[in-house]
């Protein structure tokens, strides 16, 4: 073989492998322009699953929460010492519920806590959770160092007084009983599945003592929330009660707004 | 012991490239008789001539091969447009070949042919058989040589390739003076042969599941109740087929996931494919990278290598690649070979090609497999010793 024939067919060689390159090359774009339409495809289905699974994320944590969950928290409780805590119960509700049709029963519940669920976004007042027939929110868990901690406790006040009127709005067979403490207690996320928000502490057990030893269609408050709403709102003594676990303690029925 | 010689060359010229490898083959067996050999040539440098030659360079042999999208061995490396030959000697073994054509028509009495020829040049039962079919009718072809051999021969092998992905342009096999475009060959080995197989793929598994609901050879009809078509147009541009991204396929009651192109619409509502999938199996969308392409050829290697038996050593390795592989993988196609020349014993010789379709069974499995299927976009390792 002549260097020339050497040399005429390393030329081929060459050219040929030019060749195979520019096919490649061709393929390789529309592999990859296929490639990006998929991708992109499937991130706008994982954003759309995103936002869905964070809009029902806020249906049970409050945005705060969810804030810090995304951040990477795993452990969240936290102390407050000023937050008022809110508890109602339906009078006789197992009693009349046994005459009511499951369907039935779940939807005039569903009907009333709903309007509560509309109260307390309306007055700023966080829903925590419902057992049964029995609900409890708590106002001033996200309020600042700065805040006034009695806009909390008439926020409450005002949250009771709309669950009563929402009561009557809605020609509910059932009665209520209301009971609202204000102090400290220990808010955070229990569980890593099904995992809810929940406040601990004595003021919750105050709280669920005066909703059990109010009276039907009154809010039973504590000396703390009384002297919070001194003015503004029309309270009536009701002398020392007995509240388990606690002694007897001055408290007040709360009528209604000045 | 068997001994795998090996020659591979991309001169211009298809005959001095055959020369070539003929002569390096020859040079490695020394004084070993040969028994069969395998040719993968490149397509546009094939000519039955090929075939010939080294016929006439090894007389009284078997040689079967197949057309290929590219080549790769222990002595060149990966090559496109060249010629890739192993020469297998052994005095223990025994290797026989045949071939059956009309694939498409009679998968069948193609495979049956194949079989029989090359079992009665063979004393033993066979341990391995070797296949090299063509893709489109390439699952009707295994089932029909699973229904010919014992229950625990391993079958391995590839669809013949060409360089062009899509179009309806033929592929060869090829046994002896034999030539088809539909057809099946085999290389069977028998005797106390070890062996060990596996399988990678590199593609990850993305967005929706679905469910296969009506199903035929050749296509997917519909996916959760509705047209194929329609459930992977809202992912994929179906205006071309999806070699970047393959349908991972997985059969009901099973844990292994497979790929299947979507190669065009149908113009029904389907998707057609390679082969068939069953009615029931779920079906995902998948994506992949150079390097995890990378990773999963070698993890096979390495899973190949665990499983091969005891006591014995690797003598010799095939490799079968998706043509898919090689475009996806560019200038880094050689890689997946010299990452597996550096997970096995430097002196091990290696021969393979990239095809339009694998075939092998799913997870590692040395020759007590029976579950070989039709694959597609995999890097398939064969290992054998004696």
């Amino acid at each position: 073989m002549t260097v020339g024939d050497e040399s005429a067919r390393e030329t081929a060689r060459l050219e040929r492998r030019v060749k195979r390159l520019e096919a490649t090359l061709e393929q390789v774009e529309r592999i990859r322009d296929a490639n990006a339409t998929l991708l992109n495809r499937v991130m706008d289905d994982l954003e759309v699953e995103r936002q869905r699974s964070h809009e029902l994320l806020l249906n049970v944590l409050p945005e705060r929460i969810v804030a810090r969950l995304d951040a990477g928290e795993s452990h969240i409780a936290d102390r407050h010492d000023q937050v008022v805590v809110l508890m109602t119960d339906l009078v006789a509700f197992t009693s009349s519920a046994a005459q009511l049709s499951a369907s039935n029963l779940v939807t005039e519940l569903n009907e009333l806590f709903t309007r509560f669920d509309d109260a307390c976004a309306t007055r700023g007042v966080e829903k925590i959770k419902t057992i049964g027939d029995a609900y409890m929110a708590v106002a001033g868990l996200d309020r600042s160092p700065q805040g006034d901690a009695r806009e909390s406790v008439v926020a409450a006040a005002n949250l009771a007084l709309d669950m009563l009127d929402a009561l009557g709005d809605a020609r509910s067979r059932w009665a209520m009983r209301i009971g609202i403490h204000a102090g400290p207690v220990v808010a955070g996320i229990i569980g890593t599945r099904k995992f809810a928000f929940d406040v601990w502490g004595d003021t919750v057990n105050v709280a669920s003592r005066l909703e059990t030893t109010s009276l039907p269609g009154r809010i039973h408050v504590s000396e703390p929330v009384a002297a919070a709403l001194e003015g503004r709102f029309a309270l009536e003594p009701r002398g020392a009660v007995d509240l388990k676990g606690k002694g007897e303690l001055p408290t007040w029925f709360l009528n209604g707004r000045l | 012991m068997l001994k795998m010689a090996v020659g591979q060359s991309d001169d211009v010229d298809p005959e001095a490239a055959i020369d070539d490898a003929v002569a390096q083959a020859k040079a490695q067996l020394g004084d070993a008789t040969p028994k069969a050999a395998i040719l993968f040539a490149a397509f546009d440098a094939f000519d039955p001539s090929l075939v010939e030659r080294v016929r006439r360079a090894f007389p009284g042999i078997d040689v079967i091969g197949a057309t290929s999208a590219a080549e790769m061995s222990s002595v060149a490396g990966y090559l496109e447009d060249s010629v890739a030959l192993a020469v297998f000697a052994s005095d223990n073994l025994e290797l026989a070949a045949g071939m059956g054509v009309g694939i498409e028509t009679d998968p069948a009495t193609a495979a049956h042919d194949a079989i029989a020829q090359a079992r009665a040049r063979l004393t033993r039962d066979p341990r391995l058989c070797i296949v090299l079919t063509e893709g489109i009718n390439a699952q009707r072809v295994i089932k029909a040589l699973r229904d010919e051999l014992p229950a625990d021969v391993l079958i391995v092998g590839g669809a013949a390739g060409r360089h062009e992905l899509g179009g309806n342009a033929p592929t060869y096999q090829f046994c002896n003076d034999k030539l088809s475009a539909t057809g099946v060959v085999v290389l069977l080995m028998a005797g106390p042969v070890a062996l060990s197989t596996a399988v990678g793929t590199g593609w990850r598994i993305l967005g929706p599941r679905g469910t296969i609901t009506a199903a035929g050879y050749g296509v997917i009809k519909e996916i959760d109740g509705q047209p194929a078509a329609q459930w992977a147009s809202a992912y994929l541009d179906m205006s071309s087929a999806t070699y970047g991204n393959p349908l991972a396929i997985q059969d009901a009651g099973t844990d292994d996931w497979y790929l299947r192109v979507a190669l065009a619409t149908d113009g029904q509502g389907g998707l057609r494919i390679p082969g068939e999938v069953p009615v029931g199996a779920s079906v995902q969308l998948t994506t992949t990278s150079p390097d995890e392409m990378l990773r999963a050829s070698e993890a096979a290697v390495e899973r190949a290598r665990a499983a091969f038996p005891e006591g014995a050593s690797p003598q010799a390795a095939l490799f079968f690649s998706c043509a898919v592989r090689k475009y996806l993988l560019g200038t880094r196609t050689g890689q997946e070979l010299a990452s597996a020349r550096d997970l096995l014993p430097q002196s091990l010789p290696i021969a393979g090609m990239y095809c339009i379709g694998e075939i092998a069974p799913t997870g590692a499995a040395t020759a007590g497999a029976t579950d070989s299927h039709f694959l597609n976009e995999t890097f398939v390792t064969l290992l054998m010793g004696s």
